[in-house]
Order: C-alpha cells, then structure tokens, then sequence
C-alpha cells in the first residue's frame, strides 16, 4: 500500500493520502478517515464513543469531569487519576500478599521452633526411659527425675529455638535473595475511538513489588521462647511419664 | 558366741508371692507362690533357667516391681504399704543394684555415675567428689574415673556399677547376673570383689548367676524352674551355716 491507491470502505472509494506511523506501546487504528465521512458512513451522523478532554491544570480534573458528566447525561468520565488508583491499587493488592506470606512464614517458622523443640525433647526422653529408670532404681523419687529431665530439656530447647531461629533466618534471607518479584499491571485504557486522536492516551503501567521476608529480633525472641516453652512442657511430660513407670518396667523399656 | 549370732534376724521374709503378667489371652506366672526367708548377712545365689523368674524376683526384693500376690516384708515392714517415692527412699538408703547390662549413664564419667546414685543425699559437693573417687579406689578403677562407659572395658564398667551400688552403703545388694555380660576370668573377678567386699561390710548379697562354680562356693542356693522356688539345698546349707 502506497500514497495515492484508493480501498474500498463501506461501497465508498478513499484514496490514501499518507500511511501512519503505529506508536510504540500503544493502540493504532487500521484506518484513519475524517470523522464526518465515518459518522456517515455508519450511519452515526453527530455521534461520537469517547472524547479525549485535557484541562488546563490538574487541580480543574475534578470539577471538570463533573462538568462533563453534567453536561452529556449517559456518559462516562475517566480521569488520569482513576487510572493511577487502579494501578496503586493493584500494588497495594501485591503489598498485601507479601505481607500475608511474611506473615504466614513467621507461623511457619514459629510452629517450626516449637515442635522442633517438642519433639527432639520427646524422642530424647524416650529413649532414656532405661536410664530413668535406673536413676529411680539408685533411689531418685519421681519429682528429681523430672526436675532433671525438665531442666536438661529447658537447655534443649534453647538448643532447638537457635535452630529454629537459624531456620527462620535463612529461610527469610532465600525468600528475599530469590523470590519473583511481583508485577502489579494496570488493564489497558482501551482507546475505543475511531478518529485522528484514536492512540491510546495512557499506557499500561507496571511496577515491581519485590517479595520480601523481614525477620524482627522481636519475632525470633518469640520462635525461641516457644522453643523452650515446647521443650519445657514435653520435656516435663515425657519426664513425668517416665519417672512414673515402676522401675522395672522402665528398665525393661526397649528404645 | 552369744544367741544373737546363732540366729540372726531376717531382712526378708516372702509370703507366697506371685507375680502374673497379663498378656491378652494367656497370663504369664513369672514368679508362683514363693515362700523366702532371707537373713540378715547372707550371701545367696539363685540359680535356674532362662525365663524361670530370677530377674522378677530380684526386681520383687527390690521394690523396683510390685508382686500380684502375697506379701513382702522388709526389716519387718509390708512393702505393699510403701509409696512409689518411699520405696525411692528405700533403695536409697537401704538397697544397692547392680545389673547384667550394667545400666551406666553413658554421658556421664565413672566418677559422675558414682555420684548420681549419691545425688539424693544432703551432701557437700567435695565430700561426693571425694566419696566417689574413694568408691572407685576400692574397685580398682582410681586411674578411669573420668572415662566415660563407652571408654571403659566391660569389666571396667561393671566395676563402675558396683563402686555406685555401693555409694549408699547398701545393707542389702541385688545383682542381676553381673558376670552375664563379661568373659569368664572377669566375671570370675568381679564376683570375688563382691565377696570380698560384702565379708568387710556384712552385707546381705543376693546374686543371680548362671555361673554354677560360683553357685558352688555360695553360703546358700535358691533354685528357680517356672517361676517356682525349688526346696532343694536349703536345709543342708542351713545345717552348714551352724556348723
Ligand atoms: N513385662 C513382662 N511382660 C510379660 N512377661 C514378662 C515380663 N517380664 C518378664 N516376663 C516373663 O516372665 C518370665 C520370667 O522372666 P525373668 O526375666 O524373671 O526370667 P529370668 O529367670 O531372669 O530369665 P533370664 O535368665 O533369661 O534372665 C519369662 O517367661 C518372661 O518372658
Ligand atoms: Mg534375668
């Protein structure tokens, strides 16, 4: 196609007069014609779908929207401004899942440093039923030996909340080091006019959200404390469970 | 010889004691309607096959089980009346175990396993401390004190066990098979030294063993078989024990 060959538009002949340059990142038109020979053509002589208005200054956008809206009963008025809160607003939806997930890893991680804790307390009672029972069989009473095992216990759980701290941290730091980052992206204004000015006015806008995980000492103090809390209660409970079987079966107890 | 030393007091006196196991369907008669008197200052060695009820027994004379049936008094008192941490006292003041598989702490040094059966006790840091390693002097075992078992030779650790059953002063000494698990010239050792040991502190011993040399030389032999005590040599043993 070349200036000066004439298409066939509606039984009607246009020749080309100039070919248009497509805008980058925007919507272009087929075919650009006058509007009166188009409004005619489709038999919409006088009608108009959308009209790119710009104010003078950005504080008259609302009460010229308004305005506008006063003045053409039916239409519709979007404004540079609805665009940009669809877009913040949309980031603001990717904040919120980041903060969900930094949210559901400290669960995570706090659950992590209790059972970790509760179990590794746990299995170690288990499996020094035999010498529990040895120490009731050397005349310990069952509250020493639950003393001893919760206490031993409260130095495992501290054990077990530096790992689960560590866990957390490490978690944290590869969530952060290699997470996607979130992309929040604005639908398209869809320039809908056929006309000379029919090039979408706003472009999507994108903007990054990076994911990331902050850990708070506060939040570790927490893992740790209910570390020790997991192994205090599991240590006292595995020990006190123990410390009450009759020695002989403690120390028939197979592990 | 006055009166008292011809008939000396029973530590133990045992009335037909039974102890049942349940197990679903079929019950298990570990130990069946033992009549025992045992006297203040024996040594007494059970003898009899795998399974007939020795460990039940020795566990029964040492409060670490309770019998289904019958009565055990010690020095004259029901045991049955004892609480869980009464008969804690009990072993703590009054009994020393030693066990076939000798039950040591492996996280702890010889020394510390001495200790721990002295931990109860109202005792000085120092004075346990030196108290062990005295204990360990007189097995033998001054130069290992700070070895823990998984260092120590079998024999080693057995010594370790008896340096602790006797931290107490135990007036009465239970062990369960202690040569069971060493070769025949340190079992042979180790029971000497318990020999030797009870003679110099008049204890009252009862050994189990499948050893029958070492049964030979005992004071006094019980007989189990199915959980039954066998009357066997009890009156000649007697008639030897005054002589
Ligand atoms: N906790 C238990 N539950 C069920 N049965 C048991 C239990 N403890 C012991 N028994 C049974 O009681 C019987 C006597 O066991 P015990 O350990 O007293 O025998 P033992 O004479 O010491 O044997 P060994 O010479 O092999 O040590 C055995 O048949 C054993 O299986
Ligand atoms: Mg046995």
């Amino acid at each position: 196609m070349k200036v000066g060959d004439t298409i066939t538009l509606g039984k009607k002949k246009f020749t080309v007069i100039g070919l248009a340059t497509t805008p980058l990142g925007g919507q272009a038109s087929d075919i650009y014609v006058k509007l009166s020979q188009l409004q005619a053509l489709s038999g919409r002589a006088g009608r108009v779908n959308t009209v790119y208005v710009r104010a003078k200054s950005s504080q008259q956008v609302g009460a010229l929207a308004r305005h506008i809206t006063q003045t053409f009963t039916g239409s519709s008025v979007t404004t540079a401004k609805d665009l940009a809160d669809r877009v913040s607003g949309s980031l603001v939806d990717a904040k919120n899942l980041t903060n969900k997930l930094g949210t559901a890893l400290e669960i995570v991680g706090l659950l992590a440093a209790f059972l970790i804790a509760s179990l590794l307390t746990l299995a170690s009672v288990t499996k020094r039923i035999r010498e529990l029972g040895t120490l009731k069989a050397l005349g310990w009473r069952q509250w020493r030996v639950v003393r001893q095992v919760t206490g031993e216990s409260l130095l495992q759980g501290l054990l077990g909340g530096a790992l689960g701290a560590l866990v957390g941290i490490a978690g944290a730091a590869l969530v952060t080091a290699f997470a996607p980052t979130l992309k929040a992206t604005v639908a398209q204004a869809a320039p809908l006019a056929f006309g000379p000015f029919g090039q979408g006015a706003v472009n999507a806008g994108s903007t990054a959200v990076k994911l990331d995980a902050p850990v708070s000492l506060g939040l570790i103090a927490l893992a740790v404390a209910l570390a020790l809390v997991g192994g205090l209660v599991s240590g006292a409970v595995g020990g006190l469970r123990a410390a009450r079987l009759r020695p002989a079966d403690a120390l028939r107890h197979i592990d | 010889m006055n009166v008292a030393t011809l008939k000396p007091q029973p530590i133990y006196e045992l009335h037909g004691i039974s102890k049942t196991y349940d197990q679903g369907a079929n019950e298990i008669h570990a130990v069946r309607d033992v009549d025992l008197t045992i006297d203040e200052g024996e040594f007494l060695v059970v003898v009899g096959p795998s399974g007939s009820g020795k460990t039940t027994l020795l566990q029964l004379l040492g409060g670490l089980d309770r019998p289904t049936a019958g009565e055990i008094r010690f020095e004259g008192r029901d045991m049955a009346r004892l609480k869980d941490g009464e008969l804690s006292d009990l072993r703590l003041r009054t009994l020393g175990f030693i066990f076939q598989q000798f039950n040591l702490i492996p996280t702890l040094t010889a020394a510390q396993n001495v200790e721990v059966a002295l931990a109860p006790r109202k005792l000085s840091a120092h004075a346990r401390h030196e108290r062990a390693r005295w204990l360990l002097e007189s097995v033998g075992l001054a130069t290992r004190a700070h070895h823990v078992p998984s260092k120590l030779s079998g024999g080693e650790q057995q010594r370790v066990a008896i340096a602790r059953a006797l931290a107490n002063e135990p007036r009465v000494l239970l062990a369960d098979e202690p040569n069971g698990n060493l070769d025949s010239t340190t079992g042979e050792e180790i029971i000497q030294l318990l020999m030797s040991l009870s003679a110099e502190r008049r204890q009252t011993i009862v050994v189990i063993t499948h050893d029958t040399a070492i049964a030979a030389r005992a004071q006094r032999q019980l007989r189990m078989r199915d959980g039954e005590l066998l009357p066997a040599d009890h009156e000649a043993v007697a008639f030897l024990g005054t002589s």
